[in-house]
């Protein structure tokens, strides 16, 4: 399992590796700085096996990280960290995006990699009522980017180097252009991947884009999505500081109509607050200087 | 059975004679339908064509008349697609398998029918390995993923399910809009992933050939199922109207293509005009009515009716006047105000049983 943050980032990498590990202490959690560390944390207290930008091996990132600005370059790395895990002799790596909770285990989903090459979650599995919110997902890409797997296969590995190849300098949010970060380019994966599994886990990526379709219910420490084991919650746009939106990107939903789902919000928050929320979100960005003028 | 079927307006029905023919050729057992979006206005006999016309009303689109001036020609055609794989389907047979009328059979096309038969929707992405340039990537995203010029249909649950969506969605959203994520019925395409599990993506190189992926398709001899997308026969020298820049690479074959198209009549029926393209009284609706009159719709103006085709004819040309020499917001906001004028005056004059008028009568009375 692998996922990507910044030092102002860290606490949400901290719950999504430990929130993973409750589930597979004996999977390793890596997470990618997209950042330098300069002393703020110790990488070697944390629930996580911290990969630095320089282990990456990858050419180019110098021109990456000055191009973008820290949401871009952080979301432009995905392809490169799961490349990276792949070549530490991986079969089959899941990637997590940040600020998200595993609620379930995930595994049995990441087992369609036994037989598929590149796994994806879409945002909706069933159409909305709403024309104008389907519109908006598929200007974002209709497959999320916050649950993503590979199986180590050449299939996935020309994939991944496409992948890469278009991060390099097209991870912007600029959706009459046809981009949206790394995410729109996750569509052509049902061009380019011949063995993709399309996850239809009702229990996945559930977020802002699938509320209050999918209906949430909290039983104790047990969390079920239209009565399934919710495995995935994700907090796209959540922000710790302004607990009563669920999302930035919309104002849509808020705990007052999230019904149940807010518990699952408040549970997030109080992780969040465990793992340092307060002190890493005041962390500098390295590489502030750089970053691309808009 | 299986039948095929694609949608035309008038002016292309020349395509459809050469797609008939091809398709004749190689698979004579598959009954072949064309829908017309428009209509026949004396210029052309339904009855003498080599393949079954059917009239627009068919297609069961709901509220027709309104259909037909909210959109354009090329949009309606567009949106007209999911409806007449419906009615295919609805009219008993097990599949069907729709193409566009600018595409022509040049093998055959057996394991692609036989796996269309088992599969409840099965669709060709543009392309199937990376190559193109990141311009031209991102020109497929903006378009969707799919390509909308072949899609395979069978009768079963999910399949019905996922062309009601579909239909409701081209019904009122089928526009060309890239700021908007839009293109057309085709960009909505790219949530058959999400939403039909049991979608099979069509990854022969030997189907929906066409500009965007010749160079992923070398070997002409192996191709079964070309797309002459944005193929203009007057400009042969140009594959595609959609990418200029890109130079001719197959000049045999779109040379002997263009030759059938003007063997099929091109030259006649390009310049027929579009039966929806003026009101009642023969005046043109301007373009910018059109567009204001889908967003009022698409706003939820419940006022908006059949009897817009009315021909308030200074509606028009009052639209027109004040549209003058002034800048484009206000051509907008003008032509906004007039047809949610005129429709509620009409409107009102329908409700009191005083108006129907020719579109109306030509389309069966049906809204």
């Amino acid at each position: 399992m692998c996922t990507i943050a910044a030092k102002r980032h860290l606490a949400l990498g901290r719950v999504v590796c430990s929130s993973f590990r409750r589930h597979h202490p004996e999977i390793p959690a890596y997470l990618l700085l997209a950042d330098s560390e300069d002393g703020y944390f110790d990488p070697a207290a944390e629930p996580f096996q911290m990969v630095a930008l320089e282990e990456l091996g990858a050419a180019g990132l110098d021109r990456m990280r000055n191009r973008y600005n820290q949401q871009e370059f952080s979301y432009a790395l995905t392809p490169f960290l799961i490349d990276w895990v792949l070549r530490q002799g991986m079969e089959r790596v899941l990637f997590i995006k940040q600020e998200s909770l595993v609620t379930g285990d995930p595994t049995p989903v990441a087992d369609l990699l036994r037989k598929a090459s590149v796994l994806v979650t879409p945002h909706l599995l069933a159409p909305l009522h709403s024309a104008a919110r389907e519109k908006q997902i598929l200007q974002c890409g209709t497959f999320n980017g916050g649950f993503v797997g590979c199986a180590n296969t050449p299939d996935a590995r020309r994939f991944l180097d496409w992948w890469q190849d278009r991060m390099r300098a097209h991870c912007h949010y600029d959706p009459a252009a046809g981009l949206h970060f790394e995410q729109r380019w996750l569509d052509l994966a049902s061009s380019y991947v011949e063995r993709l599994a399309v996850a239809r886990d009702l229990g996945l990526n559930v977020g802002h884009w699938n509320l209050p379709e999918r209906a949430v219910t909290v039983e104790g420490e047990r969390i079920l999505t239209d009565g399934q084991l919710c495995r995935l919650f994700r907090f796209s746009g959540y922000e710790a500081d302004h607990p009563e939106a669920a999302t930035r990107y919309s104002t849509r939903l808020n705990m007052e109509n999230l019904g149940p789902a807010a518990e699952v919000f408040r549970r997030y928050r109080e992780e969040l607050m465990s793992a340092g929320w307060e002190e890493t979100s005041g962390w500098p960005y390295a590489f502030d200087s750089g970053g691309r003028k808009e | 059975m299986m039948a095929a079927g694609t949608v035309v307006a008038k002016n292309y029905l020349s395509f459809a004679r050469v797609l008939a023919d091809s398709l004749r050729l190689w698979h004579p057992q598959l009954p072949f339908y064309v829908a017309l979006v428009d209509e026949p206005e004396g210029l052309f006999d339904p009855a003498g064509e080599r393949f079954q016309i059917l009239k627009l009303e068919k297609l069961r689109i709901p509220r027709l008349l309104d259909f037909c001036f909210r959109y354009t020609r090329r949009e309606a055609v567009s949106a007209a697609k999911p409806y007449l794989i419906s009615a295919l389907l609805d009219a008993g047979h097990e599949s069907v398998l729709y193409l566009d009328a600018d595409m022509e059979v040049l093998g055959g096309m057996g394991p692609l029918l036989d796996r269309v038969g088992w599969r409840p929707l099965t669709l060709t992405p543009h392309t199937v390995a990376p190559g193109m340039r990141v311009e031209e990537e991102l020109n497929i995203l903006q378009c969707g993923v799919f390509n909308g010029g072949m899609v395979g249909a069978t009768q079963t649950a999910e399949t019905r399910k996922f062309l009601q969506w579909w239909q409701e969605r081209t019904r009122e959203h089928c526009r060309h809009a890239f700021g908007e994520g839009m293109h057309l019925d085709q960009r909505w395409l790219d949530f058959a992933p999400s939403f039909v599990p049991g979608l099979a993506v069509e990854r022969d190189r030997a189907y929906n050939v066409a500009y965007w992926n010749l160079a992923e398709r070398a070997g002409a001899e192996g191709w079964r199922l070309f797309h002459y997308s944005g193929f203009d026969p007057m400009h042969p020298e140009q594959m595609s109207r959609y990418w200029p820049e890109r130079r001719m690479t197959a000049p045999p074959l779109f040379e002997r293509y263009a030759a059938q198209l003007m063997a099929a009549g091109y030259r006649e029926t390009q310049d027929w005009p579009y039966a929806f393209d003026r009101f009642d009284n023969g005046e043109p609706i301007p373009s910018m009515l059109r567009e204001a009159y889908g967003q009022l719709a698409r706003a939820g103006g419940g006022v908006l009716c059949e009897s817009v085709w009315g021909g308030d004819a200074g509606m028009v040309g009052r639209a027109e006047q004040s549209c003058r020499g002034k800048g484009l917001r206000d051509v907008a906001t003008r032509s906004r105000g007039k047809a949610a004028e005129a429709a509620r005056g009409e409107c009102a004059l329908s409700r009191a049983g005083r108006s129907v008028g020719p579109a109306a009568k030509r389309l069966g009375g049906r809204t």
